[in-house]
C-alpha cells in the first residue's frame, strides 16, 4: 500500500502528465532506474524542440497507473518496464516472454539474483586429468 | 459467415529476416487482427552495460549490426554530455560521415529485401551489388564492414585522411549513378508499383499517437527528424545548411520505400558538405575521471529516432544504461497497416518498417 507522500507524488506526476498531453507534447520514452528499495521512473518528452523530464519515485510494493491512456505509444516499453525491473504498472503486463522458467526475475535490479553466475557449469567435470600422475619412485 | 482462422507467422518464418511472432487473425485471406511478440532474442544488453563506461562503447556497437555506428555514436555522445566534454569539430565530421555511410548501406539493404519481398529477385540483387560500393568506402576507412568501432568518448579513434576523402568522393559519383537507376525503378517499375502502392497505409495521427518514427513517420507526413532538430543538435548536423528531412504525405509502403531512396541523395549530399567542411585538427578530446551525473541522447538512426539514457555515479561502471530503439517504436504501427490487408502483401509491408529485431530484443 501507498503512504500518503507517495499518494501524493503519484497525484503530482499525473497532473504533470495530463498537462503534457494537453499541451501535445510526444512522448518519447521512459527509462526506469532502481534506486535500491524503490524505482525512479524518468518519462521523457518532446515539446515545441524541447525535451521535458517528468519523474516518479514509488516503492517496489506500490502499484502506479498505466499512461497509455494518454499517450498509447507508451505501452511496450511501460511493459517492458515491468519485464525487466518488475515495475507494477496498472494494466500493463509481461510480453517479452524472460522470466519463464529459471531466468533472473526482474534483472535490471541492483540486487537480482542470476541462477547460472559466472556462466559456470552445474556439475564439476568428470573428464580425467590429461596427465596421469607421476608414479612413485621405488626406494633402491 | 466467414471463419476466423489464426495464422501464426514467426519467430522462425522465410518471410521475416529476424525472430519476431506475428498471430494474424485472417477472414477469407483478409487480416482482420495481429498482435506481435517479441522477446525470442533478448540478449540482456542493458545489464550488460553496467559495465566500463570506455568499453561500454563496443558493447553499444554490437546491439546491432546495421546500424552500428549510430548506436556507439548515441552512446558516446551520452557519456560526452554526462562528463562535459565537447569533441574536436574534426571528430564530429568523421562521426556525420560514418554516420550517413551507414545509412546509406542500411536503406540499400532494406530497399533490397523489399524486393526480395514481392519476389523480385534481380532488384533484390542489383541493391545488395550497390551496397557493395559504400561497405567498400568504410572498410577502406575503419578497417571494419560491420562494426566500426569508430567513436569513444571525446572524439574517434580513426581519422579520414585526404586520399581516403578523394576515394569516397569518388565512391558517392559511382553511388548517386547507381542511385539513379534504383530511383528509376522505384517510381516507375510495374512489378514494384502494384505491389506496393495503396498497402499498409497509416495516416499522420495514429502515426503520432503511436509514436512511429524515422522514415515510417515522415511517409506520414510526420516532420520528425532529430537532425533537424536544432534544439539538440548532435554530431555535426548543426553545422550543416543543405539538409533538408524528406517528408511525404500517403502513408504507403511504396512511400516508405521511396522517403528511404530520397534520402540516400540526402546522405550523400551530407558526406560531401561534411567533406567540404574539414579541416585540420585533433579527432579527440581528453575525457578525465568518470561519468558522474544522467543524460539523454537521441540520433537519427537509419530507421528512426534512437534514444540512450546513460547514469553513473562517479565510478567506472554506468550505473544504468537505456536503450529505446526505433523498430521498438515503430511495431505498434504495424497493427493498423495489416488491418485489412491480404495475406499476401504482409511480407511487403512488415519488411517496410525496416524490422530490426535485433535492436529492438537489445
Amino acid at each position: 500500500m501507498a503512504d500518503e507522500a507517495t499518494e501524493n507524488a503519484m497525484k503530482a506526476w499525473r497532473a504533470e502528465i495530463e498537462a503534457m498531453h494537453t499541451a501535445g507534447a510526444r512522448f518519447v520514452v521512459l527509462a526506469g532506474l532502481d534506486l535500491i528499495g524503490k524505482l525512479e521512473v524518468i518519462y521523457l518528452f518532446h515539446h515545441e524542440g524541447q525535451l521535458k523530464e517528468v519523474k516518479l519515485q514509488v516503492p517496489y510494493d506500490v502499484e502506479f497507473p498505466s499512461i497509455t491512456d494518454l499517450f498509447p505509444s507508451a505501452n511496450f516499453v511501460e511493459r517492458e518496464m515491468v519485464d525487466l525491473l518488475g515495475a507494477k504498472v496498472k494494466g500493463a503486463a509481461p510480453f517479452l516472454e524472460l522470466t519463464e522458467g529459471a531466468g533472473i526475475v526482474a534483472p535490471l535490479r541492483k540486487n537480482a539474483v542470476n541462477p547460472r553466475p559466472s556462466g559456470k557449469p552445474a556439475t564439476p567435470p568428470t573428464t580425467p586429468p590429461a596427465t596421469p600422475p607421476a608414479a612413485p619412485k621405488e626406494a633402491k | 459467415m466467414a471463419r476466423t482462422t489464426v495464422v501464426p507467422i514467426g519467430p522462425q518464418h522465410p518471410v521475416l529476416v529476424e525472430p519476431i511472432h506475428l498471430r494474424f487473425e485472417v477472414e477469407e485471406e483478409v487480416v482482420k487482427g495481429v498482435t506481435p511478440v517479441i522477446g525470442y532474442n533478448h540478449r540482456g544488453i542493458e545489464k550488460l552495460m553496467e559495465n566500463d563506461f570506455k568499453k561500454n562503447v563496443f558493447i553499444s556497437e554490437r546491439v546491432c549490426g546495421i546500424c552500428s555506428h549510430q548506436h556507439s555514436t548515441a552512446y558516446s555522445q551520452a557519456v560526452e554530455r554526462v562528463m562535459g566534454v565537447t569533441p574536436p569539430d574534426r571528430a564530429l565530421l568523421i562521426r556525420t560521415i560514418m554516420f550517413e555511410l551507414n545509412r546509406i548501406h542500411s536503406h540499400l539493404l532494406i530497399i533490397g529485401l523489399e524486393a526480395d519481398a514481392i519476389g523480385y529477385e534481380n532488384m533484390f540483387m542489383q541493391c545488395w551489388r550497390d551496397r557493395e560500393i559504400v561497405m567498400r568506402l568504410v572498410e577502406m576507412v575503419s578497417g571494419n564492414r560491420v562494426h566500426y568501432s569508430m567513436n569513444q568518448p571525446g572524439g574517434v579513434r580513426r581519422d579520414i585522411n585526404d586520399a581516403q576523402q578523394k576515394e569516397i568522393e569518388a565512391g558517392l559519383k559511382q553511388l548517386e549513378e547507381r542511385f539513379a537507376d534504383l530511383e528509376q525503378i522505384m517510381r516507375h517499375d510495374q512489378t514494384w508499383n502494384s505491389r506496393l502502392k495503396g498497402i499498409g497505409l497509416l495516416s499522420k495521427k495514429l502515426a503520432m499517437d503511436l509514436g512511429a518514427v524515422g522514415p515510417v513517420a515522415r511517409a506520414s507526413g510526420v516532420d520528425y527528424d532529430i537532425r533537424s532538430t536544432r534544439a539538440h543538435p548532435y554530431a555535426a548536423y548543426h553545422m550543416l545548411k543543405s539538409f533538408k528531412p524528406i517528408v511525404h504525405e500517403a502513408g504507403d509502403t511504396w512511400t516508405r520505400m521511396i522517403v528511404r531512396m530520397e534520402e540516400l541523395y540526402v546522405s550523400a549530399a551530407i558526406v560531401r558538405e561534411c567533406i567540404s567542411l574539414m579541416k585540420p585538427g585533433p579527432i579527440t578530446a581528453e575525457v578525465k575521471g568518470n561519468p558522474n551525473g544522467q543524460a539523454w541522447s537521441r540520433v537519427e538512426a537509419s530507421r528512426g529516432e534512437l534514444v540512450y539514457f546513460v547514469k553513473g555515479v562517479g565510478k567506472p561502471v554506468m550505473d544504468r544504461v537505456k536503450i529505446r530503439t526505433p523498430t521498438f517504436a515503430n511495431i505498434p504501427s504495424l497493427g493498423p497497416m495489416l488491418m485489412g490487408c491480404q495475406v499476401a502483401d504482409i511480407p511487403p509491408i512488415v519488411t517496410a518498417i525496416d524490422p530490426c529485431i535485433c535492436c529492438t530484443d537489445r
